[in-house]
């Protein structure tokens, strides 16, 4: 059957046939963007005993009732925490692989993860300590789990700095700047090692139950600021994605085509990381979004960033989604996202590379 | 007119490329020759705005090519690399980026038109839709050069562009070269490293030695003397209709060993 479609393609003319193969893409992505809003819209009647001509009425005519409360912020709240997180580590996983040449890039790949996780084990040991929490909350204003989330962004933020200040000073290349990510991640993963070293056994708790990541934490404010920064990165990277296309063609074909490859790279990796920045430090950590996002469209439609962007964005929000309601409803307790979608990631990454493997070796 | 004057570059204090003078004719095809390591490529990427030269002056049509800027740079040279890494998009896909320096938003289908254009001239319309990834390196290079094609640049400058490629396919990749540049009035500069390749398809020959020009014209320069001159190495010029043909001078043992099926004799000889 895949046989005769391309024979259909090549009937016609070249051109003919490249935008019914180009239609395809959008058609495939648009069915995900389908599937996704399907699945969010039916979520919401889940654990409640609400109609869905009810959740729709809640949906536009809030009116501080329980039921409304129950869909607004039991529902709505936390799948577009879902949908906003999964978009962003989608996003960011998609234009990393691309910008560092490296299929097994993710959001985490520059330690943004380890180094949010210490900042966040600071926050955490600072109010457990009572008498310094209590100073630094009042001269912030702000509370403790706001300090805990300020702290985590301001070190994924160091993270992305040093990785910066790398690129800036040396001329290092993108499989350099893997390699010191790792360095990276191992350096603040031995700081937070530390810290439940010492920390009492309540910082502990905190600390370890902070690494789940679940999308619970997330208040409508913080979703605010979660969905502008998905909107700005995306758009940019949206205009940007030819340029994507003709540094994945090779950094002198790029320059040759009139790409400032330097600046396009820098910039990149500093706008995924910070959109990284703010959703791990509002959610925890969230692993294998960014992997498996990117990778399923990727194997689906192609590497053509002009789809996989959007692609990568679709359905790593349709995946966080997904990994939410198991992980809420599927057992008798509640289990935190990041353990659902790290259980999923991880066979999935052992597929990747074993798929690999295969197609390397001799048939 | 492509104009390169007094030319050099260096590496830190290491010096690459020196004093170097020549032009390059509208419409005609320039080879760049001499053995590794001798600045050839070196060459090429100052000529195509990947390096900047130490001093001296490289300009198309009195515009000099350090001094252009992104999409302008991209219509005034189009640059083949010897190797680039095989994007995982269909070949059409990978010949559009050429146009590039052309699209705002999206591909109009002024630009689709000329890509169909450019695939159908070099013969690849069965493979439009495959991926890069699947098809034989030869073929991933001519999608190169299409790619190349469809930027429509003044200059075309091709680094290598035979490697890997067997006899048959070699000339066929010449000859595909030369109709679509003529076609579309380009100006070619390559790199060759196949003398006997260079001298079918190329007006002009530039040889070089050590960072620096050795000769540069046309067949006439192509003499006993250069070979020795360039590549330290004893050659014979024989005439094969009008054009010549290089034999280097010791091979001529070895094939008087091998008809004589005498394999003894070789270890003997070999020293």
């Amino acid at each position: 059957m895949m046989l005769d479609a391309g024979r259909g393609l090549e009937d016609r003319g070249t051109r003919e046939g490249y935008i019914a193969y180009s239609r395809r893409k959008v058609g495939f992505l648009a069915a995900c963007a389908v599937l996704l809003a399907v699945v969010a819209l039916l979520s919401l009647g889940i654990g409640n005993d609400l109609s869905l001509s009810e959740i729709i009425h809640y949906i536009f005519h809030p009116d501080g009732s329980w039921d409304s409360a129950i869909v607004w912020d039991l529902g709505l709240r936390l799948i577009l925490a879902a949908v906003c997180a999964g978009a962003a580590l989608g996003l960011a996983g998609a234009v990393m692989q691309c910008i560092l040449r490296n299929q097994l890039a993710s959001p985490f790949t520059l330690g943004l993860s380890n180094a949010a996780a210490f900042g966040a084990s600071i926050g955490i040991i600072m109010i457990d300590a009572g008498t310094i929490a209590g100073v630094t909350s009042s001269s912030l204003g702000v509370s403790g789990t706001a300090l805990t989330t300020v702290l985590a962004f301001v070190f994924a933020m160091i993270a992305t700095g040093i990785m910066l200040l790398m690129v800036k000073v040396t001329d290092c290349t993108p499989e350099m700047i893997v390699l010191a990510g790792m360095a990276i991640s191992a350096i603040f993963s031995a700081g937070l090692s530390f810290f439940q070293y010492i920390a009492s056994d309540t910082a502990l708790s905190s600390i370890v139950y902070w690494q789940f990541g679940s999308l619970g934490k997330v208040t409508w404010d913080q979703l605010w600021l979660m969905g502008i920064a998905l909107v700005l990165v995306a758009a940019y990277l949206i205009y940007k994605r030819w340029d994507l296309n003709a540094m994945e063609a090779g950094e002198d074909v790029a320059r040759g085509l009139g790409v400032n490859v330097r600046r396009t790279r820098v910039l990149t990796l500093v706008l995924s990381a910070v959109l990284t920045a703010i959703v791990v430090s509002f959610t925890g950590v969230i692993g294998f979004i960014g992997l498996m996002g990117p990778h399923i469209v990727k194997r689906l439609i192609g590497e053509d960033n002009r789809y996989v962007i959007v692609g990568s964005m679709i359905m790593g929000a349709l995946v966080l989604l997904v990994s939410y309601l198991v992980g809420q409803y599927a057992f008798y307790t509640v289990i935190p996202v990041g353990i659902i979608t790290s259980a999923i990631g991880g066979p999935l990454f052992i597929a990747i590379l074993l798929h690999g493997r295969i197609r390397r070796s001799p048939a | 007119m492509m104009e390169i004057r007094d030319l050099s570059f260096s590496y830190g204090s290491q010096e690459i490329l020196r004093g170097i003078d020549f032009d390059v004719e509208d419409n005609s095809v320039l080879s760049i020759l001499g053995p590794n390591g001798t600045g050839k490529t070196t060459l090429l990427r100052c000529m195509c705005g990947l390096h900047r030269q130490t001093s001296g002056t490289i300009t198309v049509d009195g515009k000099e090519i350090s001094e252009l800027k992104g999409r302008e740079l991209a219509k005034t040279i189009g640059f083949v690399p010897q190797s680039v890494p095989v994007p995982r998009t269909s070949v059409f896909d990978a010949v559009l980026i050429g146009r590039r320096p052309y699209i705002d938003w999206s591909a109009t289908s002024e630009d689709l038109e000329k890509v169909e254009e450019v695939i159908g001239a070099l013969g690849m319309e069965h493979i439009a839709l495959k991926g890069c990834d699947r098809i034989s390196g030869g073929e991933f290079q001519k999608a190169q050069i299409a790619r190349a094609l469809v930027q429509e640049p003044s200059v075309l400058v091709l680094d290598e562009p035979t490697n890997n490629l067997d006899i048959s396919n070699q000339h066929r990749t010449m000859h595909m070269i030369l109709d679509a540049v003529r076609q579309r009035g380009m100006t070619t500069v390559m790199t060759m490293h196949d003398i006997n390749l260079a001298v079918h398809y190329s007006d002009r020959f530039l040889f070089m030695k050590d960072g620096r020009v050795a000769a540069y014209g046309g067949l006439e320069v192509i003499t006993e003397d250069l070979i020795h001159e360039v590549y330290g190495m004893d050659a014979e010029i024989i005439d094969h209709r009008g054009v010549p043909f290089v034999v280097p001078s010791h091979s001529a043992k070895y094939l008087h060993l091998a008809s004589h099926h005498h394999p003894h004799d070789v270890n003997d000889h070999i020293h």
